[in-house]
């Protein structure tokens, strides 16, 4: 389980007058066997957080444990699945060599290695570069290579900053099987994410920070039967039983007359508006969230539609 | 167990730090060696005090640009390009990691050493000098000790090592032992990096620079310890 207690993280610098108060009070806990979301606006803290939990930064204030143990203790006893927003790998080095190194490093056993570098090879859709320089390699294909160590290890914890930074919209989807296939008992995942799509597809809770504060968490899935969430309603015919079975629900501006905007209700609400309405014998066609529920609480949280 | 995946990776890291960077002195004394060469068969070979001194004198220009090549950037490379968090999110210990690639980069400089002195003896003339190979780990020790101790905390390492060593000299030179009390003092602590030059330390002095060189060294390994290698 990873804790975090009142973190805070304020960066000083002798040339800065003022110092940077990257995270502030941030309080967590992430349970074992959980994928988690990270999401917020650029500058609001998600590297920083990340780099913590690493142990790469010494928090300023509060206390980050994993496992009972401090994060760089936790990782140089046990090692983490991690990839970086932005992948570094000498340039020199061959796609099948940079993996081997660090399998070597991850503590892969011998009789495992080539086996496991093949597979995320494999996995990663690399077969083809697997002799090539890094330096010649693609944003997206040197992506690839960064997601495919941070898999080797087969580690109980996962962090993942930006995983589909400078993918295609393929791999952005394939990613998406990827992640969940993560999810395994005795696994914790964490994910940071500008992808609001990505995390509500992966992710079993997001926190969104913003200006180094935990704003909110978000449960995804199944359990979010809480959340407000705007929707798209289109039916077969125009008809006044939506305004009955919606209050405030208008022709939506943008489409054809049988589409209808509804105002931010949650899931019963919307469950027993759809009954009365094929209790009055309107044909719906399709029920689509105008906004993802994870992005109208981003928004909110992040106050975006002020 | 972090220490034993370290040692695992050990041959890469020979590849990686010292393999190719250890070419570009051999390469230089190469080429300052071959017009010697053309010297001495038209002039017949040197009595044997100038030759030892031109080797020495040779030797101590190239291990000083040695000593720069194999450790500059040790840690502070990893750092400023971001390498360090592939590695350093495996189970590896950065003390481990970059102790042994100071190690092995003190290593470099008495396979450096030896290499001069082949190419040396096979272009100009034979001068096995093995008392350079004390020189060669003094030079690693100390000045590898301070150039890694700065590593740690600036990506301008070496240029904080010739400041350093340029700093100590003149108050060395500007407050001698013998005629101030002060002087005593920065005699006693300062880097001993007058002592380096010499092919034939004591014991004594060969002790004091090693020990030195192991303090920067414990130096290095302190700040890797305390201070995240995250930290701007």
């Amino acid at each position: 389980m990873i804790q975090l207690r009142d973190v805070g993280k304020t960066y000083r610098t002798l040339l800065r007058r003022r110092p940077v108060r990257a995270v502030e009070e941030f309080s967590l806990e992430i349970e074992t066997g959980e994928i988690f979301g990270i999401a917020g606006p650029n500058g609001a803290g998600k590297s920083t957080l990340i780099n913590l939990l690493l142990g790469f930064l010494r928090p300023t204030a509060g206390r980050v444990m994993i496992d009972g143990v401090a994060p760089r203790d936790f990782v140089e006893a046990r090692g983490v699945g991690y990839l970086s927003e932005l992948v570094a790998i000498p340039p020199g080095w061959s796609v099948e060599g940079a993996l081997v190194r660090y399998a070597v490093l991850a503590a892969v056993p011998d009789t495992d290695r080539a086996g496991r570098v093949n597979r995320v090879i494999e996995q990663l859709g690399l077969e083809e570069h697997r002799k090539k320089r890094v330096k010649q390699l693609s944003k997206g294909n040197l992506q690839r290579l960064g997601l495919a160590q941070a898999l080797l290890s087969e580690s109980d914890l996962v962090i993942l900053d930006e995983p589909t930074h400078g993918f295609d919209p393929l791999w952005t989807q394939r990613f998406r099987d990827i992640g969940r296939n993560l999810k395994r008992p005795g696994r914790t995942v964490v994910i940071a994410s500008h992808n609001l799509d990505e995390l509500e597809r992966v992710a079993d809770r997001v926190g969104i920070i913003d200006r180094g504060r935990l704003q909110q968490i978000a449960i995804i899935g199944a359990r979010a039967t809480g959340s407000l969430a705007r929707y798209r309603l289109v039916v077969a015919a125009p008809s006044p039983a939506v305004a009955e079975a919606f209050p405030g629900a208008e022709a939506a501006a943008d489409g054809r007359a049988e589409e209808y905007l509804v105002p931010p209700i949650d899931l019963p609400t919307l469950n027993e508006g759809l009954r009365r309405l094929i209790d009055a014998g309107v044909q719906i066609v399709a029920v689509v969230p105008e906004r993802s529920r994870l992005e109208t609480a981003f928004r909110q949280a992040v106050g975006a539609d002020q | 167990m972090t220490r034993g995946e370290v040692l695992r990776y050990l041959g890469w890291q020979v590849r990686d730090r010292t393999g190719p960077r250890i070419l570009v002195p051999w390469l230089i004394t190469a080429a300052i060696c071959l017009p010697l060469h053309f010297a001495m068969t038209s002039d017949g070979p040197p009595s044997p005090e100038p030759l030892g001194r031109m080797v020495q004198g040779l030797y101590f220009q190239l291990a000083c640009l040695a000593v720069v090549v194999l450790f500059h950037g040790i840690v502070a490379e990893d750092r400023t390009k971001g390498y360090y968090r592939f590695y350093l999110a495996k189970p590896v210990s950065p003390l481990w990691f970059y102790g042994q690639s100071f190690v092995l980069a003190v290593v470099g400089m008495l396979v450096f050493t030896a290499g001069f002195l082949t190419i040396f003896s096979l272009a100009v003339h034979p001068a096995w000098h093995w008392r350079l190979l004390t020189s060669g780990a003094a030079l690693g020790l100390l000045i590898g000790g301070m150039i890694f101790a700065f590593s740690t905390v600036s990506s301008l390492d070496w240029l904080w090592m010739i400041g350093a060593v340029i700093a100590a000299s003149y108050l060395r030179a500007r407050f001698p032992r013998g005629e101030s009390a002060l002087g005593k003092v920065l005699h006693a602590v300062l880097p001993p990096n007058q002592l380096v030059d010499e092919a034939t330390l004591t014991a004594g002095e060969y002790a004091w620079v090693a020990g030195w060189g192991i303090g920067l060294f414990a130096l290095g390994l302190l700040v890797l310890r305390r201070r995240p290698l995250g930290e701007a």
